[in-house]
Parts: C-alpha cells; sequence; structure tokens
C-alpha cells in the first residue's frame, strides 16, 4: 500500500468516522484499499465482481467491529483489511472449487488474529439469508411491520400510521406477534435450514 | 395474548440492554429457572443480531456501490473508446502512417539531392516541401476526425427514434440474446436495453430464416447480467391446454400476459410452431413463453391478423439447435436449470424479468 497520498487521515480517525458511518471515510476506503484487494484477487483467479464483493464484505466485517467499538489493531489498517479479504475469498474459492485450499500464514498476517472475525461474519450472513427467507414467507403484513422496525428504525407512531391501525399500541403488539412467527420460522423449520446455501 | 406481548417486551428490554439494575437482576433470575424463557431470550438476541447485521451490510454495501460505480465507469469508457479505436482503425491508422512515412522518406531525398546539385534552390524547395508536409499533416487530421466521428456514430444511440423494437431474452449471462430474425433483419445498428433503460451495442451472431430466429451478442467485453439466467429452455414439446404466460415490451415498459396452448401446430399446420390463445402487439416479436414452472418453452414471433387473441410462437428444438452453431464462447450456462420452479408466479416474474430486454434497431 502506497504510504503517501493516500493517507489522508490516521487509521484512527479513519475508523471512527466509519463507526459513525460517514461517507467520506468509506470513500477513503474505497479509494486507498479497493485497488489493493481487487489486485489480489485478481491473482487468485477472481472477476471484477468477485472482488468487489469481497471488499465489501471486509469493510462490513471493519464496519461491524469499528460500530462496536471492538477494533484494536495491531497492525495498519491497509494489512488488516487485505488479511480478512484474502481469508473471504480463499474460503469462497474452496467453496467453489469444492477443494480446500489451505490459508497461508506469511509474516505479514502472523500477528494478526482474524480467524473469530470472519467466522463471526459467516455466522451472522448465514442468518440475514436465512431471515431473508423467513421474511419472504412471513407475508403482508409482519415482513412491512418488521422490515420498518428492525431494518430502517421506523417508529412505532409511524409504522402504525403507515400500516392503518388506530393506536401505536395496537401495531406494537402485532410485531411482537410477526417477531414470534418469524422466530418459530427461522430456528424450527427444518426445510429452511436445508435449502439455505451459503456462498462461502 | 396481553401477557405474552408483556413477555416480548420485557425481553426485548433485556436484549436491547433497556432495563435497570433493579428490573436486570430480578429478569436474569427468571431466566436462571425458566429455562423456556432462556431458550426465547438466546433465540431473540440472535434475531435482533441478524437485524442489526442486515442493517450494516447493507449501509456498507449501498455506500461502497456508490463509489466503485462512479470509479467503473470512469475506467470502463477510457478503456472500451480504445479498444474500440484499436480494433476498428488499425487500418485507416496504418494508411495514414505508411503516408507520413513515405512523405518524409521522400522529401529527405529530395532535399538531399537538391543540395547536392543547386544550393541556391534549397530554400525555394524547402518551402514547397514543408507546404506539402503541412497539407499531409491536415489530411492526417482529417482522417483522424473522420474516424472519431465514424466511433460515435457507431457506438452512440442514435438520437433519433429506432426503426423498430422488439423483445428479446437472456440465453445466458455473457450477453448472448435471441429474438426473432424480422425484428433486426436487414439493419445494422441493433441496442439491445436492459431493464435499468442501458442500451448496450449487439452484433447478430447466429441466424435461422427458417424459424425467425437471431441470436444477438452484447459487444460489450464487461457486460453481464447481475445472476445467473434463472429459466431454463425445455427441450420437449409443448402440450396442447398447458397454461403458460409471457413477458414482453409492447410499449416502454414490460407486460406480462398469461394464457393457454391451444394448438401444438402453427399457421397451416406449421409444424415449426405453436399456436397460443394469449393477447399480443407489435413489440412483443422475440418475447419468451414460460411455462408453469418457469421454463422457456417458445418464443413469441407473429399473430394472425384476423383473429384476436391468436399467437405463434417458436418451438424451443429450433433455439436449440440454433445455440449449437454459436462460437465456442457462448456457454449456455444457466439454460439447463430452473432456479425458479416452486416459487410463485409473482416471484418468478421478478427475478425473470432483468433478463429481458428491448431491442431497438436505428436505420
Amino acid at each position: 500500500m502506497k504510504d503517501n497520498s493516500l493517507h489522508i487521515v490516521s487509521d484512527e480517525v479513519l475508523i471512527s468516522s466509519l463507526a459513525e458511518g460517514d461517507s467520506k471515510a468509506i470513500g477513503q476506503i474505497y479509494s486507498s484499499y479497493y485497488p489493493a484487494i481487487e489486485k489480489m484477487v485478481f491473482k487468485m483467479n477472481g472477476s471484477v465482481d468477485d472482488a468487489f464483493d469481497i471488499f465489501q464484505d471486509s469493510v462490513t466485517i471493519l464496519y461491524e467491529k469499528a460500530k462496536a467499538n471492538n477494533l484494536q489493531l495491531s497492525c495498519k489498517l491497509s494489512t488488516y483489511l487485505i488479511a480478512i479479504a484474502k481469508h473471504l475469498w480463499l474460503k469462497k474459492l474452496s467453496k467453489l472449487k469444492k477443494q480446500s485450499f489451505s490459508v497461508l500464514h506469511d509474516n505479514m498476517e502472523e500477528n494478526i488474529r482474524i480467524d473469530d472475525d470472519i467466522d463471526q461474519f459467516l455466522e451472522f450472513e448465514n442468518n440475514v439469508s436465512k431471515l431473508t427467507k423467513c421474511f419472504e414467507q412471513i407475508g403482508d403484513p409482519c415482513n412491512g411491520i418488521l422490515k420498518a422496525f428492525y431494518i430502517d428504525n421506523k417508529s412505532m407512531q409511524n409504522i402504525a400510521i403507515e400500516f392503518g391501525y388506530t393506536n401505536p399500541e395496537n401495531a406494537k403488539t402485532q410485531k411482537y406477534k410477526c417477531l414470534n412467527r418469524l422466530r418459530k420460522m427461522f430456528f424450527n423449520e427444518p426445510e429452511l435450514k436445508e435449502k439455505n446455501e451459503r456462498k462461502y | 395474548m396481553n401477557e405474552n406481548t408483556n413477555i416480548y417486551e420485557q425481553i426485548e428490554k433485556y436484549c436491547l440492554d433497556l432495563m435497570d439494575e433493579k428490573e436486570c437482576y430480578y429478569f436474569e433470575q427468571e431466566i436462571a429457572k425458566n429455562p423456556a424463557l432462556a431458550k426465547s431470550v438466546h433465540e431473540y438476541q440472535i434475531l435482533l443480531h441478524s437485524f442489526d447485521h442486515q442493517q450494516s451490510r447493507q449501509f456498507i454495501h449501498d455506500s461502497l456501490s456508490t463509489f466503485h460505480q462512479q470509479h467503473r465507469s470512469h475506467t470502463v469508457v477510457l478503456f472500451t473508446q480504445l479498444k474500440l479505436h484499436v480494433n476498428k482503425y488499425w487500418r485507416t491508422a496504418s494508411v495514414a502512417a505508411c503516408v507520413a512515412l513515405i512523405a518524409s522518406v521522400f522529401t529527405f531525398i529530395t532535399v538531399r539531392s537538391i543540395y547536392k546539385h543547386d544550393t541556391k534552390g534549397v530554400y525555394e524547395t524547402l518551402r514547397l516541401v514543408s507546404k506539402e508536409i503541412n497539407s499531409i499533416k491536415k489530411n492526417q487530421g482529417d482522417i483522424k476526425n473522420e474516424v472519431g466521428n465514424l466511433k460515435k456514430k457507431s457506438a452512440a444511440i442514435p438520437d433519433y427514434p429506432s426503426k423498430y423494437s422488439g423483445t428479446g431474452f437472456a440465453l445466458n449471462n455473457s450477453g448472448y440474446l435471441v429474438t426473432n430474425l424480422h425484428v433486426i433483419d436487414g439493419f445494422s445498428k441493433i441496442f439491445v436495453f436492459t431493464n435499468d433503460n442501458v442500451g448496450h451495442p449487439s452484433e447478430v451472431v447466429a441466424t435461422d430464416e427458417i424459424n425467425d430466429l437471431a441470436i444477438l451478442k452484447i459487444n460489450e467485453s464487461d457486460f453481464s447480467f447481475h445472476d445467473k439466467v434463472p429459466y431454463s429452455i425445455r427441450k420437449s414439446n409443448p402440450n396442447i391446454a398447458q397454461r403458460i404466460y409471457s413477458l414482453g415490451y409492447p410499449k416502454n415498459d414490460i407486460v406480462y400476459n398469461e394464457g393457454y396452448i391451444s394448438s401444438t401446430t402453427g399457421f397451416e399446420g406449421d409444424s415449426n410452431r405453436f399456436q397460443l390463445e394469449l393477447p399480443s402487439g407489435p413489440g412483443v416479436s422475440g418475447a419468451p413463453i414460460l411455462d408453469e414452472t418457469g421454463n422457456v418453452v417458445g418464443i413469441i414471433s407473429g399473430k394472425q391478423s384476423q383473429t384476436e387473441g391468436v399467437t405463434f410462437a417458436i418451438k424451443t428444438q429450433s433455439l436449440l439447435s440454433l445455440c449449437k452453431s454459436l462460437p465456442s464462447d457462448f456457454e449456455s450456462n444457466g439454460i439447463n436449470t430452473s432456479e425458479i420452479k416452486g416459487q410463485t408466479r409473482t416471484q418468478q416474474v421478478k427475478k425473470i424479468q432483468p433478463y429481458i430486454c428491448v431491442v431497438k434497431v436505428y436505420n
């Protein structure tokens, strides 16, 4: 990674503005680190789309850790991101080719612990794709209400108006009913678990 | 239900860390006593984490995509321009270079011979020669301009209205589409408009005059659809009375229609085609006919002018045999397995829609 012009702000500042969801920080991360990761994925038989997918996932890991104030870097941010991207891509590759690639720990990565981060991320990804399937099956109005509350962060007041409930209290009762249905689908439906395949 | 709601509310409050110390303490004791409650709490936590994760990944994916697209559109435009230039105009460019080379060699020889024999006339001749070089320069500039104009004409979508438009649908992920031959026959400027309303210059790679089929390829090296083609192409003959539906572009927006197969032969017993009871109009030529499981069973080719609702379609065997004649870079990945089998019609249509395109031709 070139050190000069690209590092306009320090890693710490970049991470803390990323945690706040600052789009400038995301732009900076893209322009500073994406080219290197793209190059790496190209070298390892990937396409532009693969590279970008991997990059998105890597930055998501970074964002979630930054947001939870759980990121203690023992190395430079670029090293961390590249290590994450490399591991993710090798996992994806071994799944695609149905054979395993051993993840080589070269000197650069020796001191970085990322396996836990990646495992947690993959588990989350798995849950999200399961959730998406549940949302598809749960039907209206549950689908809309749950998404509005838990993903779009709308207030109960607004949800009551949008979905035609007489007061927020009624909407809230409906929301809990829906969440309970979702929970049952998510944890009890064996069929759903089988269908649920992940990319990695 | 009220009591239940209360419990859920408490669980959520606990999971989101909204309880005060005392409340939290009692609730934790409750959890320790009641394994069913503990299980619920655990499951809620997983769900809430999943919501959180979905939110974060959506946010990051969206923001990065914006930057990525800006960046990509820059480099792609530059790269394709360069490639187009080199590929299409190297002949013209090399002729121009040769002319310039011959002219300079000629000048050199003339100058030398004149210098040897007649020193007085040297300046006069030099003036003439430089004039000549200037005119050659100008000519070369003209050639360059013309080449530039040509390039613009062929790669950009004309601003005048198209001569004819039809529907086409994707055969694979890398830009191969099929449409009716009569849609594009005799036109050189063909553009495929994907459902994001972006026009892509395309060329004809295979045709079948008898069955009115043409296979197009989008002329962009980096073009691909978002994902694998979701439908497959059925190899067997269609059955009479089978219910079918189609998606086409009789207007600027995609239109859905459904009907049934009314005869397994076409106009006057044509065995390469079959007859449908399906409303159709100009512009849907080349649209796919799909069965309930999301297999393509035919391609719309025309209608009987007197009878309302009667439409004819081409059987898929003709299409499959035409595909065999394609160059080796055509991989029919995705047309063998239907990804949308067993889904509801609305879900199927949603998945299929991006792979149905408008084909427009220009004079």
